[in-house]
């Protein structure tokens, strides 16, 4: 087995797509929005996918037409990347059914985190208490868990209790060196562009006029010096090195960097937080999907959790036309968000599948 | 019997305001959780709770909550009431029922046979997404005699605490919000809001005088036949207390209590009243807090800070007999072109707010406006001021002066292009009469002189504040991104942001 650091450094902004995209209208016969936001950091399926790109691409075996029939080559792609891209689907069935799918040499990736002069930033947890505005946490300091005086309507034993609605939690990322806390402005920054879309203009078709085809689209960037990064743990051997990879909706160019590594994401970040909570408690170092139709808290004495719904892009190139090739997935899941805690010691949201792509990894710390 | 205190919380709130697009789909969101809270208030009468936040002494018909009847949701999400049982088991299955038949009865308003339709899947599918979309958490806390502080002050904490814990469905295919929100298509996306809480056409906030609901353009073109860009643009203005929590803490006991939550009905019923007569859209008006969208000027000519200016008068006015901790008012005023997204416009609004309250120390006064400005051709203006203070007179005065006076149209780029020499003037203690009149001296000049000098007396007047006070630098530091940090430079970024809204003001529509 062979794992990887693998960097992303993006060369221009960048736009990922979340549900509002200028896609969202055409879908629904609505009018298209005319300025939408990128998601600040690419999804683990995103990542995943990017992944199987850079595999295929160093063993020359890419379809890049969809109609091209090269059997010995998609056998080929199918044994190093798998047959198909991720599916939440089949991820949340595989518990049940025990059938999950396959992708090759590819065993898991870690979840997504930062790397700036080679020090490593995670998603600061929800129980990082910011201060006050004028006088901030500049490192992790959880709140003090109280046991809670008063019945609760959801069985809390405990709560936080110098937590301010008005300071909020958690927010930035943290340092996994000496857990300094460093806020996303301080990461990422804005680019918001105008521009004209023939397209959007007298769409007799789709029934949309739309006399002002201006449109804005706000993409982000890194602060230089940073980077996104995965750990990726292989059954084979991967070429080393740098190349370029395009992600996103405006297929933008990333310097990707691969070096053959021991660090373990998991491991780097327990050590960098083990004795600074009350007692220990499980930290979502991901994007967390439920096990099962909801999510209560149940057998949870307290959590502190932010949620997002994500839609994933699903590709087939087994399939016979070019939509079923590359697709926008029907379904939209509710996920909680990374830096989510939970005061337990017992394990939860297990899916194996899941942590494939570096979902649901869940942490003691 | 014991007495006991119940504290329900309601949401997501911020999460819902975020889906919606459109003023009606915001005024929507809002009005969902104001008219749950309502619904909670009648059905904890019901059970024989003594409601102690929000003012609500009397039971009240559907038809006459204030969603249906003003048009307008004036209960914020949280609802505290006394309550007396023999034990807390009893009072766990009361307010458990309050809880759902309060949950039932908002999603059946929103449930209509249309968006069943429209969203093609069945009632009883819809009903139960909905229960499970809407999050309501309680407590309860037996009385104790030693109890030091009020209610709201003792059970707000755990209430806090319960909101972090989100409970949702993993599977969010079906998304009636979305569609309540967004309609059938293009021409029918108001359809649907339309239909819930039995709005009638009486309703000025949500509709216009021809029975149709009021999209940005309406709102934001309140003077269609002016000549004036602003008329194609819309003001989100998020408003909300300050130093409440230490007015809350001299209020001892639950009828203190009563009193101030009667208060803040009496503030908020004025305040959406006097936007509604303005032109604007009351989106919220609960507790202390303020959320509607407006044109930027009225009819009479009021423009939107004179507005804002009033409604914080009335809010001092409400709480004027609790003279030793009167509380102010903070706005955060987010300005956009009228096809600027809603969404992005409300959380502007709210960054505006949160600049408008940051503040180097408790000690400091808050009782500030912040505004930003973004042009359809990606320019922008920033600035913050106290609330009547000298910069919001001074621009007062330049905005009457750009109506009824003739004005110097390159004023703008005459600043900048001095820049150097007006910091030099200020930093060596120039009188600036004289500078500005060597500046300023071609014969054309002379016609203008009054209003040059206008401004030069606003420079003046910053700048003496802004040499004087370090909450300005504090304050311009965040809202400038090329502060150079010199007083001088400070004080002419700042003129700099007035005179570009005064122009703004004052600017032309392109001729079609």
């Amino acid at each position: 087995m062979s794992r990887y650091l693998i960097t992303f450094r993006p060369l221009e902004p960048y736009f990922f797509g979340g549900e509002r995209t200028f896609g969202f209208g055409r879908e629904t016969g609505q009018k298209q929005p005319y300025y939408i936001l990128s998601e600040k950091t690419p999804s683990q399926p995103t990542l995943f996918g990017t992944l199987r790109y850079i595999i295929l691409a160093q063993n020359d075996t890419l379809i890049l037409n969809a109609g091209e029939k090269r059997t010995a080559e998609i056998e080929r792609a199918n044994k190093l990347v798998g047959k198909e891209s991720f599916l939440f689907s089949k991820a949340n069935s595989q518990i049940t059914s025990g059938f999950g799918q396959s992708f090759g040499i590819i065993n898991n990736i870690s979840p997504l985190f930062l790397i700036k002069d080679n020090i490593w930033y995670v998603r600061t947890p929800y129980n990082h208490n910011p201060g006050k505005k004028n006088l901030p946490n500049t490192r992790y300091t959880p709140f003090v868990m109280k046991n809670i005086p008063v019945i609760s309507g959801s069985d809390s034993g405990i709560y936080p209790s110098d937590y301010k609605a008005k300071e909020g939690c958690g927010g930035g990322y943290v340092s996994l060196d000496d857990l300094c806390v460093i806020h996303d402005e301080d990461i990422f920054f804005s680019d918001a562009r105008t521009g004209i879309n023939s397209h959007r203009t007298e769409d007799v078709s789709a029934e949309i006029k739309d006399d002002d085809s201006l449109f804005k689209k706000e993409r982000w960037m890194l602060i230089e010096g940073f980077s996104f990064a995965i750990i990726a743990d292989l059954s084979e051997d991967i070429k080393s090195g740098k190349l370029m990879v395009f992600m996103g909706q405006d297929k933008s160019p990333f310097c990707c960097e691969i070096t053959k590594t021991n660090e373990n994401l998991i491991t780097k970040t327990r050590q960098a937080f083990s004795g600074k909570n009350q007692s220990d408690i499980k930290y979502a170092l991901s994007d967390i999907m439920p096990v099962g139709e909801s999510f209560s808290g149940e057998g949870v004495s307290y959590y502190i959790a932010d949620t997002k719904v994500m839609r994933n892009l699903e590709s087939n190139m087994n399939a016979d036309n070019y939509y079923g090739r590359l697709k926008k997935s029907e379904k939209l899941y509710k996920l909680m968000k990374a830096g989510a805690v939970f005061f337990t010691d017992k394990d939860f949201c297990m899916n194996e599948a899941l942590r494939k792509i570096g979902m649901n990894v869940i942490i003691s710390i | 019997m014991r007495e006991y205190y119940v504290g329900i919380t309601i949401g997501p709130i911020i999460e819902t305001l975020c889906l919606a697009s459109r003023p009606a789909s915001l005024w929507c969101a809002s009005a969902m959780f104001s008219w749950l809270t309502e619904d909670m208030c009648n059905r904890a009468i019901d059970i024989n709770g003594d409601i102690i936040s929000p003012y609500y002494p009397n039971k009240k018909d559907k038809k006459d909550y204030s969603v249906t009847s003003k048009g307008v949701g004036k209960y914020h999400d949280r609802v505290i009431f006394r309550i007396c049982d023999e034990n807390i088991d009893s009072i766990k299955e009361k307010v458990k029922d309050v809880i759902s038949k309060s949950k039932n009865a908002l999603v059946a308003e929103l449930i209509s046979d249309k968006l069943v339709e429209v969203v093609g899947k069945s009632k009883e599918e819809l009903t139960e997404v909905l229960l499970n979309y809407l999050q309501v958490k309680y407590i309860i806390e037996e009385k104790q005699d030693t109890n030091k502080e009020n209610c709201i002050l003792r059970l707000s904490p755990y209430l806090d605490a319960a909101e972090l814990c989100p409970v949702f469905s993993v599977e969010q295919s079906i998304q009636p919000i979305m569609t309540l929100f967004e309609g059938r298509d293009v021409d029918k996306h108001n359809e649907l809001v339309k239909l819930c809480f039995g709005i009638k056409d009486g309703n000025t906030s949500l509709l216009d005088q021809n029975g149709k609901v009021r999209d940005i353009e309406s709102i934001a073109d309140s003077l269609s036949k002016s000549e004036q860009k602003i008329f194609n643009y819309y003001a989100i203005v998020q408003a909300d207390g300050d130093n409440m929590g230490r007015l809350l803490k001299t209020l001892v006991n639950d009828e203190e209590v009563k009193n101030f939550s009667q208060q803040c009905l009496n503030y908020t019923t004025a305040a959406a009243d006097m936007i509604n007569c303005f032109g604007g859209m009351t989106i919220y008006a609960g507790g202390d807090d303020l959320l509607f969208i407006s044109p930027l000027e009225n009819a009479e000519g009021k423009n939107i800070f004179q507005l804002c200016a009033e409604i914080a008068e009335i809010f001092k006015n409400a709480f004027e007999d609790y003279k030793e901790n009167i509380p102010t008012l903070s706005f955060g005023i987010s300005i956009n072109y009228k096809r600027f997204p809603l969404y992005e416009a409300l959380g502007d609004a709210l960054e505006m707010l949160e600049e408008a309250k940051s503040v180097k120390n408790d000690n400091e006064e808050k009782n500030k406006t912040a505004v930003h400005i973004r042009k359809s051709s990606g320019q922008s203006a920033k600035f913050r001021y106290t609330n009547n203070d000298m910069l919001f007179t001074q621009m007062q005065k330049l905005l009457t002066m750009q109506a009824d006076t003739v004005v110097l149209n390159s004023m703008l780029h005459k600043i900048g292009l001095y820049r150097p020499i007006l910091s030099a003037a200020l930093a060596a203690g120039k009188d600036m009469e004289e500078t500005f009149k060597n500046l300023f001296d071609s014969e054309y000049h002379g016609i203008v002189m009054i209003y040059i000098q206008t401004v030069r007396e606003t420079l003046e007047k910053v700048y003496k504040v802004v040499k004087s006070n370090d909450d300005m630098d504090y304050s311009l530091e965040k809202l400038f991104s090329s502060n150079s940090g010199t007083d001088e430079e400070i004080s002419i970024n700042l003129l700099y942001s007035l005179l570009r809204t005064v122009r703004f003001f004052s600017e032309k529509r392109e001729a079609k």
